[in-house]
């Protein structure tokens, strides 16, 4: 097994990720209109949202890869629910900590017990319960079982936090209930843009991580 | 009066730096499992070989 990135493709994706991304940001800086009351804050939506949209396509991926291992009782599928959990969770964290960084201004305080935000974070918690049990589980054999259900199981949680802005009351909201095909083309296209590099970035991330702990259990099983 | 330039910016520095962080943590662990492969006694190529 050779390093990722000495594969041609892996490396041209590399840079061309890294090219459209910096052109992404500059993107949003030049080409994004100043909403007045939020100014530069608003331009933290195009990075916040494709952050929380790649953390819930992770954790979808981790939901198939545990069907797949139950179906098939292959062991890569184990591994790809492993990489795409830990990748999710990176994501997730990112979201709840740029939250509540555009919260400040916006809301006047970073944290609101509100539908979303406590979904979400429920979510982030089902997965650190999820990487201590893959950690202290006991055999081996039988995390992997586990660790596929509470995938499966833990996925219910998505579709709750999407629709939440519209399952509970609208007096106990704070998050914004924007409609984004209502949007103007001059947010809608570089926010479509920053979702489709994210997702991009997402699936390169996810193939090195399942490359890096392929080569970790190949070199256990050779000590 | 908030700065909002400022909240962006570390909204912006805090996404990115992770990302690379991550990079540079997975380039890391990769080296160190070839080269404690490389190093083993045992002198099996990973892919087998």
């Amino acid at each position: 097994m050779k390093p990722f990135f000495n594969n041609k493709t892996n490396r041209s994706g590399l840079i061309l990720i890294a090219a459209m991304m910096l052109f992404n940001v500059w993107n949003v800086i030049m080409n994004t209109p100043m909403v007045p009351e939020q100014h530069w804050a608003q331009k933290i939506f195009y990075i916040h949202v494709p952050s929380a949209w790649v953390g819930f396509l992770s954790y979808f991926v981790v939901m198939v890869a545990g069907i797949l291992f139950f179906m098939k009782k292959d062991d890569y599928w184990d591994l790809v629910g492993l990489a795409a959990a830990e990748i999710g969770t990176v994501f997730m964290s990112l979201v709840l900590i740029t939250g509540p960084i555009w919260a400040t201004p916006i809301w006047g305080k970073p944290w609101i017990w509100e539908p979303r935000l406590t979904t979400t974070l429920i979510l982030f918690l089902i997965y650190i319960g999820y990487f201590m049990m893959r950690t202290f589980g006991g055999h081996i054999e039988r995390v992997k079982r586990y660790a596929a259900a509470v995938g499966i199981i833990a996925f219910v949680d998505v579709p709750i936090i999407f629709v939440s802005v519209k399952f509970w009351t609208p007096e106990i909201q704070s998050h914004p209930q924007v409609e984004m095909a209502q949007q103007p083309s001059e947010i809608l296209i570089p926010f479509l843009l920053s979702l489709s590099i994210f997702t991009l970035l997402y699936v390169l991330m996810l193939k090195y991580r399942i490359h890096v702990i392929r080569i970790n259990s190949r070199v256990r099983a050779n000590v | 009066m908030y700065n909002f330039f400022g909240y962006f910016m570390a909204v912006y520095l805090i996404v990115f730096g992770t990302i690379l962080g991550w990079f540079i943590i997975q380039l890391r662990i990769e080296n160190r499992l070839l080269n404690k492969n490389k190093n083993s006694n045992e002198g099996v190529n990973l892919d087998g070989t």
